[in-house]
């Protein structure tokens, strides 16, 4: 199993996207895939993690409208801050 | 000629645009990555032929797999005169970046808002005057699987091809500029800063009344996902798959069989020598064109199901799920779960299944892939099994041809494990997909689809089936005149028999013996197409069994001949089948194809030694050139190589454990030939292996082409 490289390791808020637990929602701090980026992988954008098991080799997420199979080599790649997701919900409902 | 290109995301709708503009037949689906190569179509508009190119979709303008390249290299470098960019409307926000990069080119842009029906459902509702004004190019409503929007969307190209209407994005680059007034580029930064000006820009654009989450596919994917369910649900799928395609089509096997050997070879028989024709032209007519047509129309039926089966798993958005549940088994063999589509797509043709691979970002895994596809059983090796089916396992048929589907599948887990450990050591590369929302299939593309697949399979193999049956019934009666031999003269051996009686030492330890030498000129002519092989059987069986027909007794043209009896028979037959009727008083005359197979072959274990050839051995001239293209002609011949000694050493095994009650001395020997064989094989992959021959560069974490 790849790791994130050493210049990405989460910090205390911020953890890889394979991280997050069933229905957690977080926000894109840094993405270190261009494909992910390409896919909407962008900083700033709510992600909701769908299933996580430790068993699967792979995540399903939600971005915007979208839904994700996203294998656990790029989750590592994707940093995402956890608890600030409902103030930035709050935000674009105003 | 004006060039019109079709751009956007994958899964976006653009070739059924492609098809609703020009009226061409291109594969859909519903999972990102179905069209892997640009299709070309001509249309004509405001009554000017257009060239409308579909290209396979993108995300952005950065290429990171096959496919993506060349939809770049088309919008980068061909410049088309015009891009018509096909939006998601049920997922703008993802969509409009792509847009923003095309703007920024300074093409002239009409963007389709696609999938409007589904943003509906989902409370998305955007301002498309608003849309368009910002982005300062035509913007449209589109359900193009309805075909809504078309009319409209067909009358802004006809004033912008006229010149009647000009194109000219208000601000081109003006969204996406640093604040040096610099054009964001494609770093990470820039990337951040137009996936900014998307948000932007649809502030005011886009109001969403409906939940983002916890929507069916999610409530279903919690189900088709989970451990416990999802594999079993695969598997009860395929077999449902298996099912329909075998039991429900082999009644109408027997019967188009049946029918098709008392029009065309009877029937036609009859009526020729009534008009008193040459007996040459009557051979070539009904043993060579009408066997060879009677057999090629005997497989339309489950040939048909299975695409119309495969057409509804594509178009229900199940496959990418399926391709996440079975991404540990898929891993376990050095593959991404993403290469389960081109397998999966294997089920129906080889070839669409290795041009899928375009759609895997490592070449590891796109040449692994590749060579694991021909395991897969194509549609056309369906009507060989449905027919040795219905001739040796009547009421285990379903089980047999399941069985055989399965044991594809096994071996290629086995072969994936074993190249995984010698030549293609490493783990399937890191990959991202997106799952498609769950849709009822359209029963309308399903039909198409299936009957398109059904025409070229009919036409590909019926090509090759009556030109060998030409040949064959020409070289017989050129033998019989060149040795004065009379029809009747059943000990004289033509070329093609002679060529394989002396191959058949060869597969006698699999079960063929020499009165059964057809069964190896069936097995060379579906190295041309796999189908192949039960229209020449047909042929060669047929042929022979005319000539001991006219050597037991004298045919007598004026002999009574009924079409009504026996076609009333094989009708309360086909009825009796489904269950709809009683059966007959007494069943129909079994003088078919599947007769024949009984006769020749003798035992079921012979029967399924030779499907388990036919299932294992080297993919058809198609596959093979197409295999070459992709992947290299050093990886063809492997491929060829590999599975023929692998056919040849599993349908040996079978049989020899089969009947090894028989004669266990003889049975031992080729047990031990086989295994040895197997062996070896496994020992040279393991040296190469170790000498670097291969593919055993570690993947990336992500597509090489970053």
């Amino acid at each position: 199993m790849k790791t994130a490289p050493a210049d990405i390791q989460p910090n205390a808020g911020v953890v890889a996207l394979d991280l997050l637990t069933d229905n957690e929602d977080a926000i894109i701090s840094a993405c270190h895939s261009n494909k992910a980026r390409d896919m909407g992988f962008a900083p700033g954008v709510t992600v909701r993690m769908l299933r996580r098991r430790s068993s699967e080799l792979a995540v399903v997420v939600a971005v915007a409208d979208a839904r994700f199979m996203v294998s656990r080599a790029v989750a590592q790649q994707i940093l995402v801050a956890r608890g600030v997701t409902a103030i930035r919900e709050d935000q674009a409902n105003e | 000629m004006t060039t019109i290109a079709l751009a956007g995301n994958p899964n976006t709708g653009k070739t059924t645009l492609f098809n609703r503009l020009t009226g061409a037949r291109e594969r859909i689906g519903n999972w990102s990555g179905v069209t892997v190569e640009r299709a070309e179509a001509v249309a004509s508009i405001a009554g000017q032929k257009v060239r409308v190119v579909d290209l396979p979709g993108i995300y952005s303008l950065s290429a990171h797999t096959l496919d993506e390249q060349a939809a770049y290299d088309f919008i980068v470098n061909e410049r088309p005169d015009l891009i018509v960019n096909i939006v998601d409307a049920s997922n703008i926000e993802r969509s409009l970046y792509l847009t923003l990069q095309l703007i920024d080119m300074g093409v002239p842009l009409v963007v389709v808002l696609n999938f409007t029906d589904i943003a509906t459902r989902r409370g998305i509702r955007i301002n498309v005057a608003t849309l368009a004004q910002k982005l300062g190019v035509p913007v449209f409503f589109s359900v193009a699987s309805r075909g809504s929007g078309m009319k409209k969307l067909e009358r802004t190209l006809t004033k912008i091809l006229s010149g009647e209407k000009q194109i000219e994005p208000s601000h081109p680059g003006s969204w996406c500029l640093h604040s040096d007034g610099s054009l964001c580029d494609d770093s990470p930064q820039g990337t951040e800063m137009r996936q900014q000006c998307v948000r932007s820009l649809l502030e005011g654009v886009v109001r969403r009344d409906g939940p983002r989450y916890e929507r069916f596919s999610d409530r279903v994917d919690r189900v088709i996902l989970s451990r416990w369910a999802g594999l079993p649900l695969f598997l009860a799928i395929m077999y449902g798959v298996f099912w329909v395609a075998v039991g429900l089509s082999e009644p109408l096997v027997e019967f188009v069989d049946s029918t098709a050997q008392l029009f065309l070879v009877d029937g036609l028989r009859h009526l020729l020598e009534m008009w008193h024709l040459p007996a040459l032209l009557v051979a070539i007519l009904c043993d060579g064109i009408g066997v060879g047509a009677a057999a090629v129309a005997s497989f339309a039926p489950p040939i048909f199901a299975i695409f119309f089966c495969l057409g509804i798993l594509e178009e229900s958005g199940y496959m990418p799920r399926a391709a996440f549940v079975l991404d540990r088994i898929l891993r376990a063999i050095g593959l991404p779960g993403k290469a389960f589509i081109p397998l999966m797509v294997g089920f129906g043709c080889t070839v669409p299944a290795l041009l899928s691979t375009r759609t895997l970002e490592e070449r590891r895994d796109r040449i692994l892939t590749m060579l694991l596809s021909p395991f897969m059983s194509c549609g056309a090796r369906l009507p060989v099994y449905t027919l040795f089916a219905l001739a040796f396992f009547e009421k285990r048929g379903n089980m047999i041809v399941f069985a055989l589907y399965i044991t594809g599948v096994l071996l290629a887990v086995a072969s994936g494990l074993l190249l995984k450990r010698t030549i293609f050591r490493g783990d399937g590369g890191a990959y991202i997909m997106e799952l498609p929302t769950y849709q009822i299939p359209p029963l309308r593309n399903c039909l198409n689809r299936a009957w398109f697949n059904l025409r070229s399979f009919l036409i590909r193999a019926g090509q090759v089936i009556i030109l060998i049956a030409i040949v064959l019934t020409l070289l017989r009666s050129a033998e019989e005149a060149w040795s004065g031999a009379s029809e009747s003269d059943t000990t004289t051996t033509s070329l093609s028999e002679t060529v394989a009686v002396a191959a058949v030492p060869l597969f006698e330890p699999m079960g063929i013996d020499r009165d059964n030498w057809q069964a190896v000129i069936g097995l060379m002519t579906g190295l041309m197409a796999k189908e192949s092989v039960i229209g020449t059987l047909d042929v060669v069986y047929s042929q022979q069994a005319q000539r001991l027909a006219v050597a037991e007794a004298e045919p007598d043209p004026e002999a009574s001949f009924s079409i009504r009896e026996p076609l009333r028979l094989i009708v309360g037959q086909l009825a009796a089948d489904y269950g709809l009727a009683p059966p007959p008083e007494e069943p129909p005359d079994s003088t078919g194809l599947i007769s024949s197979i009984r006769s020749h072959f003798k035992t079921g274990a012979a029967a399924f030694a030779y499907l388990l050839f036919v299932l294992i051995y080297s993919p058809c001239l198609a596959a093979l050139t197409v295999l070459g293209r992709e992947a290299g002609w050093r990886w063809m011949w492997f491929s060829v190589a590999y599975q023929t000694l692998l056919a040849w050493a599993c349908a040996t095994l079978f049989y020899q454990l089969a009947t090894f009650s028989q004669d266990p001395q003889r049975a031992t020997i080729w047990l031990f030939v086989a295994l040895t064989a197997l062996l070896f094989m496994a020992l040279l992959l393991v040296v190469k292996g170790r000498r670097g021959v291969g593919l055993n560069e570690k993947p990336q974490a992500e597509g090489g082409a970053q």
